[in-house]
């Protein structure tokens, strides 16, 4: 029936302007689908509801597909959960192989996508009710967990990785406490009230760091190969990529479902555990193209089943989500349990956009590598002003505030002087991301408990998660040779 | 004509070109779009009223308006914008009365609350209440308070944020009550209704009650002052005795003197725009109840709500002296 609904030609032709915009944004560093979606919010009033919400989902999952394009040839993430990309796909676009890698970060992208919609469709209400039993003392666990694993993301030393991680952790705890309203760090200033904006320290560290450091080695950045001849994924990389995708897709699916987990988590989650079960973990941050196959994967994964909270539970997950739930009550649509019965043309014909907006996304996506490519043999005199540009109106865009622009610019800084002395910015987000979700969850599960730390052992997943954190922990101790982590372990 | 004449004469018209003039200038109001900026971030309850009311109001003013979003610290950000801006009626703001009543309270704002504002319109009301869900052991309100009584401390109730307004009402029924139970502050109304859902508190006191509406949860208690129609048999916080309740409105205001003329205006245009269609089915789809309080009105309602505020928190122990001076 859902397909019967996506055949309409308008909502054919919104499923496919969705996802272009999505594509689009995602590239553009900065710029992302929730100050678009915001934007077009006004015009999905007057529009019949599925056919908005299809074109709002096409947009969402469309970033998800771009964004790594920029992180593979630039460096840049173009979308806040595209950090990890840059890791092991800019390295692979220095060693000529960016083609394989966009490749099999679209083909990825297409096979988690797809499976995802396919849990959505199979698993949705069951998957739901599970996700809501995970409550605080679940989430700790779960950080814990994350926190055990930071230390799996440095391909440099680990010591200058756990302290950028640290520092990540310091630098979320900017803003109001949530328990007592206190002002943390803030200074006085009220745009901090709501913490350091994610966005403009992303598109600060890594954008304006990236093209600081560029200016600093020449007026001329790398531009890897002048004509495409890679294009496609080698038997090797297939052979190499299936088992993240998989991991991946499961991995994003499973963040995504529950509350709090976002993109950019599961991105981080993909990366560490393939690098945990990878046979020559020190390839990564070289170019290793599991590093890129499974986090893109997750990705995809995680924005498909995001959707569930909201279709089945009537719950948005993040801001994106709550956009698409105002949108829903305008047009008069209750989201709740009661949504697949009484709107069933709704649920199926977004479950079915999303696999047509799939493959759009992919048939898209490919040939467009190619001009991708050729965009960067433009000279970095005009590249590096133009993306400077668009991380400008990236972190502008966020909440239309001034502030943002001086926070992304002081980062920009601080990216640059930490790529000069081989500090990482990927345990930094890590960290930043974590802190306010770690010490909320901390905090409401003692509240929930009255103050007893066994709350985190009593319940079958939270312990669960605590014991593999811990054993993870302690493995490595006992490991018959030491686990080489880094490919170059300055001590510096 | 005598000389005395000639100068009444002339007085009379200097007078009346002035009259022409001012009433001349309100007349030509508005000359030209208005910006109303929305202190509440997009999709959520406030910024969805805003934009349900306003097409009404632009076609009673001939005007557009446009809604651009200034959002953060529960709307003081953009509230403290807008108290720098001119007040010439063409820079206008939405939001709730939380950032006049409440949170300058707790912290010290770059605004006077009172004095840096002009309230033009209040244009509804927040229909919040108490949610459990369909599993809870609670079956009344007056059941979840005895147990409370019996187990001080162990039932639990989460909220979109501590200060809130829903914050505050469970705070002060346990005070008239004399009982104790643990507040778990979440960031927004949904991670606090998920909690709920889930089990992982006993209830959640939300900010709307959209999920009782729908059957997905059952609602204990109401937060209006008077019963709320959808839901007739949910006691409300007065029916029960406690003398309080959420008197959160949404409003639209303006920088400090602002004509009267204007904002006479714009209170007859808000007024017309709640009749439309589209703001009627805006109420019904997010349950809000619908209020027409306008400045002068709304005005005395903030200083006195002001003073209420000061008294309430001094009793619940949480506040020494307003950290903002109200003038």
């Amino acid at each position: 029936m859902g397909f019967s609904v996506i055949a309409e030609p308008m909502n054919f032709v919104f499923c496919f302007t969705g996802v272009l915009l999505g594509t689009l944004i995602g590239v553009l560093p900065g710029l992302g689908p929730g100050a678009t979606i915001s934007l077009l919010l006004p015009l999905t009033y007057h529009l019949n509801p599925i056919a908005s919400i299809i074109m709002v989902a096409g947009i969402y999952y469309g970033a998800k597909y771009g964004g790594s394009t920029t992180s593979i040839l630039l460096n840049i993430p173009g979308e806040v959960d595209s950090v990890v990309t840059c890791l092991d796909g800019y390295q692979m676009a220095r060693k000529g192989r960016a083609g394989p890698a966009l490749g099999i970060s679209a083909f990825g992208s297409f096979i988690a996508g797809t499976v995802a919609t396919l849990g959505l469709m199979l698993v949705a209400p069951t998957l739901a009710r599970f996700a809501l039993s995970f409550g605080p003392p679940e989430m700790f666990a779960l950080m814990v967990l994350a926190m055990t694993l930071i230390v799996f993301m440095s391909s440099g030393s680990q010591a200058k990785g756990l302290a950028m991680a640290a520092l990540g952790l310091f630098l979320g705890s900017v803003g109001l406490d949530v328990f007592t309203n206190v002002d943390r760090f803030v200074f006085g200033y009220n745009f901090l009230l709501e913490g350091l904006g994610i966005v403009p320290v992303i598109v600060g560290l890594f954008g304006v760091g990236e093209v600081l450091s560029n200016l600093e080695v020449q007026m001329r950045g790398e531009v890897f190969q002048k004509k495409v001849s890679n294009l496609l994924p080698t038997l090797k990389d297939w052979k190499d990529s299936f088992w993240p995708i998989v991991r991946g897709t499961f991995i994003g699916f499973f963040v995504g479902v529950i509350p709090g987990g976002g993109g950019i988590a599961s991105t981080f989650a993909s990366y560490t555990v393939e690098k945990r079960l990878s046979k020559h973990p020190e390839k990564f941050g070289t170019g290793a193209i599991e590093g890129v196959a499974g986090p893109e994967a997750a990705n995809n994964a995680c924005s498909g089943a995001n959707f569930i909270p909201l279709l089945t539970l009537g719950i948005p997950t993040n801001g994106i989500m709550a956009i698409i739930f105002a949108s829903l009550m305008i047009n008069g649509l209750q989201p709740g349990p009661l949504l697949i019965k009484n709107q069933p043309e709704l649920f199926w014909g977004v479950i079915a956009s999303m696999y047509v907006g799939n493959v759009m996304l992919v048939m898209l996506n490919l040939p467009l590598i190619g001009i991708w490519v050729r965009f960067l043999t433009i000279p970095y005199a005009i590249l590096a002003p133009l993306i400077l540009f668009f991380c400008l109106l990236g972190a502008y865009t966020v909440k239309n505030a001034v502030p943002d622009l001086i926070i992304m610019l002081i980062f920009g800084i601080v990216g640059f002087l930490m790529k000069k002395y081989r500090y990482e910015g990927a345990p930094l987000i890590m960290g930043f991301v974590i802190s306010e979700l770690v010490e909320g969850a901390f905090i409401r599960s003692l509240l929930m408990s009255g103050g007893s730390f066994t709350i985190f052992f009593s319940r079958p997943i939270s312990c669960t998660l605590m014991i593999v954190s811990l054993l993870l922990f302690i493995l490595p101790l006992f490991g018959k040779k030491p686990i080489s982590m880094g490919a170059g372990d300055d001590e510096g | 004509m005598t000389a005395r004449c000639r100068i009444l004469r002339w007085t009379v018209s200097a007078l009346a070109l002035v009259a022409v003039f001012a009433t001349g200038a309100a007349a030509e109001y508005p000359e030209k779009p208005i910006t109303m900026y929305c202190v509440f971030p997009p999709g959520g309850t406030v910024d969805t009223s805003i934009r349900a009311l306003v097409p009404g109001a632009e076609q009673a003013l001939g005007r557009n308006i446009t809604v651009v979003t200034k959002d953060g610290g529960t709307g003081t950000v953009g509230l403290a914008l807008l108290a720098e801006q001119k007040p010439d009626g063409y820079t206008l703001a939405s939001g709730t009365s939380t950032a006049i009543v409440r949170v300058p309270l707790a912290r010290k704002m770059t605004y006077k609350p009172l004095g840096s504002f002009t309230f033009v319109y209040a244009y509804a009301a927040v229909a919040s209440g108490l949610l459990v869900r369909p599993e809870s052991p609670f079956k009344t309100f007056k059941e979840m308070v005895e147990y409370a009584r019996q187990n001080p401390g162990k039932v639990t109730y989460s909220t979109m944020g501590a200060g809130s307004p829903l914050h505050v009402i469970m705070e002060v029924i346990a005070m008239k009550e004399k009982i104790k139970w643990t507040h778990v502050p979440y960031k927004g109304t949904a991670p606090a209704e998920t909690a709920a859902l889930g089990g992982h508190v006993d209830a959640v006191s939300a900010g709307d009650v959209n999920k009782a509406l729908s059957g997905q949860m059952r609602c204990l208690l109401m937060h209006t002052k008077e019963k709320y129609a959808r839901l007739p048999d949910v006691p409300t916080t007065i029916d029960l005795g406690y003398d309080y309740y959420n008197d959160t409105l949404i409003s639209v205001y303006g920088p400090a003197g602002m004509d009267p003329a204007v904002v006479k205006k714009l209170e007859d245009a808000f007024a017309k725009a709640q009749e439309t269609p589209a703001w009627k089915q805006w109420l019904d789809q997010f349950g809000l109840v619908s209020i027409n309080m306008r400045s002068g009105e709304y005005t005395k309602f903030l200083e006195n709500g002001w003073e209420k505020e000061i008294e309430i928190q001094k009793a619940l122990g949480v506040l020494k002296e307003p950290a903002t001076p109200p003038k």
